[in-house]
């Protein structure tokens, strides 16, 4: 049963009825119909959906991307930096001697 | 009773929220969408300006805005609810200029597919009548008295719609029936 006629009485619940049934009596004329349908086709622009993957998933995989390469930079110049030291080092020691 | 929910079960709600998230990428699926609620959107301008060209017209309108605006639907409520609301915006639109005083006798006919010209007139009358009598009533009431009956949407959507309690809604609509069957001169006689 319709909530729409818990509250009426008899009489409305007839009328309510009817109108019901003018209302699906009511279709669009099927030409129109038509036509807007291929207006809409030609009108809808899709959205460009470059990234399929949520970013969500993607964020950790790019923060653990960016913690390699830091680490790797900072791994290359603790290198280069101790290697300066040791020719500096022996440098000094050749001088020495 | 079970004509009266032929509208419902002409969209069911099941995949509705994933057929308009789908549809801002694929026109196949915005088709679908138009397909199962193009007709709600007719009725219900139809039986407010009472004239099939501008009923044409505000259903054109409303539908060009939906598939503007298709990205802007969050899939809080359905999507029947949500096209209503546009048409009821274009709706509002429409009648702040003059276009409502359009004489009814004209304008209104109404294509109904399978139906003899007798049945046809007929039925033309009754929208008439309904159209004219909606408009000596209170706006609150026609407006969810036509939400719910041409729009087919459900008491909870309608309160949304209007911002009013389910309640409310129930006892607009209620009123709204009893207004109109007063002010409508002869009962609806339609074939059912």
């Amino acid at each position: 049963m319709n909530d729409k006629f818990t509250n009426m009485n008899p009489k409305d619940a007839d009328f309510a009825e009817q109108l019901n049934a003018l209302s699906e009596q009511t279709h669009l004329e099927p030409r129109f119909a038509n036509e807007l349908e291929r207006k809409l086709k030609a009108a809808h622009k899709p959205k460009t959906v470059w990234l399929k993957v949520p970013t969500s998933s993607i964020l950790p995989s790019l923060g653990w991307i960016a913690l390699v390469v830091v680490t790797g930079l900072a791994l290359i110049w603790t290198i280069e930096n101790s290697g300066s030291q040791a020719t500096t080092s022996l440098g000094a020691n050749t001088l020495d001697q | 009773m079970t004509t009266l929910m032929a509208t419902k079960t002409e969209s069911p709600p099941m995949d509705e929220t994933q057929l308009a998230r789908e549809a801002i990428a694929n026109v196949d699926a915005f088709t679908e969408l138009y397909q199962r609620h193009a007709t709600r959107v007719y009725r219900y301008h139809l039986v407010h300006t009472g004239n099939v060209k501008d009923a044409e017209d505000l259903t054109s309108q409303t539908w060009m805005a939906a598939v503007e605006s298709i990205r802007s639907f969050r899939g809080t409520g359905s999507f029947a609810a949500w096209i209503m609301g546009i048409a009821s915006k274009k709706r509002l639109m429409y009648f702040r200029g003059n276009k409502h005083e359009l004489p009814l006798d004209a304008a209104l006919q109404i294509p109904s597919p399978g139906l003899t010209p007798d049945k046809e007139a007929s039925q033309r009358l009754q929208m008439e009548t309904v159209s004219r009598a909606l408009r000596l009533i209170s706006p609150d009431r026609a407006e969810a008295l036509i939400l719910s009956f041409f729009g087919g949407l459900s008491n909870i959507e309608i309160s949304r719609m209007l911002n009013k309690s389910e309640a409310a809604v129930k006892m607009l609509i209620s009123r709204g029936v009893q207004d109109l069957r007063e002010r409508t001169s002869h009962a609806l006689e339609v074939e059912r």
